[in-house]
């Protein structure tokens, strides 16, 4: 081991290991687990996954028609409603995005240092090391190492030079400097820096490093030597420590994936994959990019917050911290309970459906605006809108701000409405159930499976989740001619959706169950296609910079 | 574990058999890793003159971790807080499992020699040594005569 | 001496200064120069749906030579209606509190402050009506007085 390696690396003048460019360099090769974020493309297999469609309903939908499709077993082949997805092509609010699990990335990986690699000429290892330090970014990478190569390599403690890790006994003269035990007898390692420590001391600050998450940035523990451990060194001192190795692992595969932009997590608990998602950073503000993983979490890539479309992620956030900050507001209005507005007797809202109907009076109104029902299912649907005049009629602050809390409290009851309609959903499916199997018993006709019904409670969570955060686009959206369009496809949403929540909470009364089935199909697929209009309108409106907002 | 109390006992042997010069660390009756330590002043420094008092102790993933140290005596230095607490980077992130107690207390020294005024823990005396030196280290002295035990 | 573990202070005080915890206590030293470490005083919010709540509770705080072997001792100044505490002095009887009753050299003085606060949600629900006196009085103790 020759000393001039040592005082090479002994150079006070290093830098750490900072990047951060926007422009991720990984380009991806093709892909096998495409997906398009969809919800209500059937991307799950299994029944009663929120957002998912039945084979025969996707068939439906795709036809512009319905029919009594019940061919297709609920077992059949994801990738023939895959290839529908597909035909119909990415809508505009959709983004393409890949699931990847450890080979895939492995895959990305082995791609982007063999890109490089011939570029670089220096050992895999260094390569790999180099892309590392570089968080990936080949650019910035290259333009460095060609300027020139040696200060590039010696700035990460590399060298062209350098020798692979050696591993021996045998030397009377060694004695490691950690343990202060000597001899013959001691096994030691020494990087291509020289400094020599024994292999058991090494295991031990290995591992500590480890345990405390580190991965390639682990240096030789010599004082001030820069020399990176390697790959190669570190599966000699963890050969006997499984554990530790494939911790290791673990921690180089968590760096790689949190250095590339177009690479994350997927957030949901203890799930193993990642995915991958290519829309430019800069684009994340008026692109939301919600995919979909194999565990059947969708969130958006940008902000690891559920589906929040069509709303973005820094309306999102503004939205949710003053939700938290006013929560003696939401608090309250949660554990509302409302008052007949005629009778004044106290009513407490069971289902998703907004048609109340009290017990006592048989008054009809709407749980959210309180106003009589007849005015919102037919004509106009006024309910959405925010009457922006009232608050203009505010003369001192007292007022201004009052009028600021009802305007609040007015986006926030139809946001947290819905949300707390998707929280039903599951107790609306169980007592739906229930009515068709009491109709069935009494219409004495042969059973029919419910599919349909359960599909119909999908959508009404799809669309209600969209509504919820419809609303939050709408609080930080300036009021102009604009926004009275994106008020209309909002308010047509919603009102369909209404009726769809009516005819699968209230069937009785309908003629018969083909009927009923044939209805809650019609209005589903009507349901569908407003989602769609408000979905495709409010991406292109983002892109645009149609609308005005707050701050 | 074994390695580091065997570390530890040679270390304190080395310490007793070769000591630093003008520094002196002793384990406290009945416990390895707790040390008192005396040391003096760096000569052509403000507290030439004087004898400061430290503890030093060994945490359990000693010689992996660094070992924790502070004054006792009350020190006027921008780098060395009201309670003792020293910002040195060889007792942070800096610190090598081959690097020992003599070298943390010579790093020490070497930092009463040399203060650095921008990278402070006692911000209020920072300040005043960036913007009258001369007056800093007139009070490094006064302190140095106050608090320090005199030289041996 | 050695056992009394001044790191050990040194670390708690650097989770006090760093803010570890949830934001319903918090604590430091009582006099920065107190390079001992012995004299601490905390602050308590009064828990939500209590007596006490959206009031502010000094405590002092004394870490003595064989802390942490030992319990800290620990008295109220701000005055206080709750049982276990002399409602004329503001010192605690440590049998009432299971942190200082059954204490362990692990436990520190956030466990402390914890186990206060549990005390006042626990005793002070708005039902049982337990009087507080006027918000601000403190304890009269021949030491200097805190606020």
């Amino acid at each position: 081991m020759s000393d001039d390696f040592s005082d090479e690396y002994m150079d006070d003048d290093y830098e750490d290991f900072e990047y951060s460019d926007d422009e991720s360099a990984i380009s991806v090769g093709s892909s096998s687990e495409q997906g398009h974020s969809s919800a209500m493309a059937a991307t799950a297999a299994s029944q009663g996954q929120p957002g998912a469609l039945s084979q025969s309903q996707v068939q439906n939908s795709a036809d512009l028609g319905y029919g009594d499709d019940d061919d297709f077993d609920a077992g059949d082949d994801v990738d023939f409603v895959r290839a529908i997805g597909a035909s119909r092509g990415r809508k505009s609010w959709e983004v393409d995005f890949k699931v990847c699990d450890a080979d895939s990335l492995r895959a990305i990986q082995t791609a982007a240092i063999d890109s490089i690699e011939p570029v670089l000429s220096v050992s895999r290892e260094s390569t790999t090391l180099l892309l590392r330090c570089y968080a990936w970014k080949e650019e910035p990478l290259v333009e460095d190492f060609l300027a020139d190569p040696d200060r590039t390599l010696a700035k990460f403690g590399l060298s062209s030079r350098a020798a692979a890790p050696c591993i021996g006994s045998g030397d009377n003269e060694f004695t490691c400097e950690i343990c202060y035990t000597s001899g013959a007898d001691e096994k030691y390692l020494g990087l291509a820096c020289g400094h020599r420590f024994c292999i058991d001391c090494y295991l031990m600050y290995t591992s500590g490093k480890i345990r405390e998450g580190e991965s390639w940035r682990i240096r030789c523990p010599a004082p001030k030597c820069k020399m990176l451990l390697g790959e190669e060194a570190a599966r000699l001192i963890l050969s006997t420590s499984k554990d530790v190795l494939h911790r290791y692992e673990d921690n180089l595969m968590r760096s790689f994936v949190g250095d590339i932009d177009s690479l994350t997590w997927c957030p949901a608990p203890n799930c193993q994959y990642a995915v991958q998602c290519l829309v430019p950073r800069s684009a994340m503000a008026t692109v939301i990019s919600v995919v979909r993983c194999k565990c059947g979490n969708a969130f958006c890539f940008s902000c690891k917050e559920g589906d929040h479309l069509p709303a973005p992620c820094s309306l999102v956030k503004k939205w949710l911290q003053k939700c938290k900050d006013d929560s003696e507001t939401s608090n309250w209005l949660k554990a509302n309970t409302k008052e007949c507005s005629k009778c004044k007797s106290t009513i407490e809202k069971n289902g998703g459906c907004n048609h109340m109907i009290c017990r006592e009076c048989h008054f009809e109104f709407c749980w959210v605006c309180m106003g009589p029902w007849n005015e919102h299912g037919q004509q106009f649907y006024n309910c959405n809108r925010f009457n922006e005049d009232s608050s203009k009629n505010a003369r001192d602050a007292l007022s201004k701000s009052r009028a600021q809390l009802e305007r609040y409290l007015h986006y926030f009851t139809r946001y947290n409405n819905h949300e707390q309609s998707v929280k039903l959903a599951r107790k609306l499916l169980a007592t739906t159930e229930k009515n068709m199997e009491l109709l069935q018993r009494e219409t004495t006709l042969s059973w029919i499976e419910v599919q349909f019904l359960s599909d119909a409670v999908d959508v009404l969570s799809v669309c209600r989740t969209t509504l919820k955060w419809s609303y939050v686009l709408a609080y930080y959206m300036l009021s102009d001619n604009q926004k009275t369009i994106f008020e209309n496809n909002q308010s047509d949403l919603e009102m369909a959706t209404e009726q769809l929540n009516e005819l699968v909470e209230n069937p009785i009364g309908q003629s018969s169950i083909e009927d009923i089935k044939r209805k809650i199909i019609d209005k589903s697929t009507y349901v569908k296609a407003r989602w769609e209009t408000l979905l495709s309108d409010t991406s292109l409106g983002l892109q645009e910079n149609r609308w005005q907002f707050e701050d | 574990m074994s390695m580091a109390s065997k570390r530890i006992l040679k270390e304190a042997e080395r310490l007793a058999k070769d000591p630093v010069p003008g520094i002196t660390a002793e384990p406290i009756e009945g416990n390895m890793r707790y040390f008192s330590v005396a040391m003096n002043g760096p000569e052509e420094s403000p507290y030439a003159n004087g004898r400061f008092k430290l503890e030093l102790y060994l945490p359990e993933e000693y010689p992996m971790s660094p070992p924790k140290v502070r004054f006792l005596t009350k020190m006027y230095h921008p780098n060395i807080d009201k309670l003792g607490r020293i910002c040195l980077d060889i007792l942070k992130d800096k610190w090598s499992p081959a690097l020992q107690i003599r070298t943390v207390l010579l790093s020490i020294q070497a930092l009463l020699s040399a203060p650095n005024p921008d990278d402070p823990l006692a911000n209020d005396v920072a300040d005043q040594w960036k913007s009258d030196e001369k007056r800093a280290i007139q009070t490094a002295i006064e302190w140095t005569r106050l608090y320090a035990e005199p030289l041996p | 001496m050695a056992s009394r573990k001044n790191f050990r202070l040194l670390d708690e005080l650097e989770d006090g200064e760093k803010g570890k915890g949830d934001m319903s206590y918090s604590y430091g030293l009582a006099d920065s120069d107190d390079v001992m470490m012995v004299n601490w005083s905390g602050t308590i919010l009064g828990p939500h749906n209590t007596v006490f709540q959206n009031r502010i509770y000094t405590v002092k705080i004394v870490c003595g030579m064989d802390y942490p072997n030992v319990a800290p001792i620990v008295s109220f100044v701000t005055q206080i209606n709750l049982p276990g505490v002399d409602p004329s002095t503001g010192s605690i009887d440590t049998r009432k509190f299971p942190v200082l009753n059954a204490w362990q050299p692990d436990k520190m003085i956030r466990s402390v402050l914890k186990d206060l606060r549990s005390a006042m949600a626990h005793e002070g629900s708005i039902n049982r009506n337990l009087h507080q006196p006027p918000e601000g009085l403190v304890y009269d103790i021949e030491e200097e007085e805190r606020e």
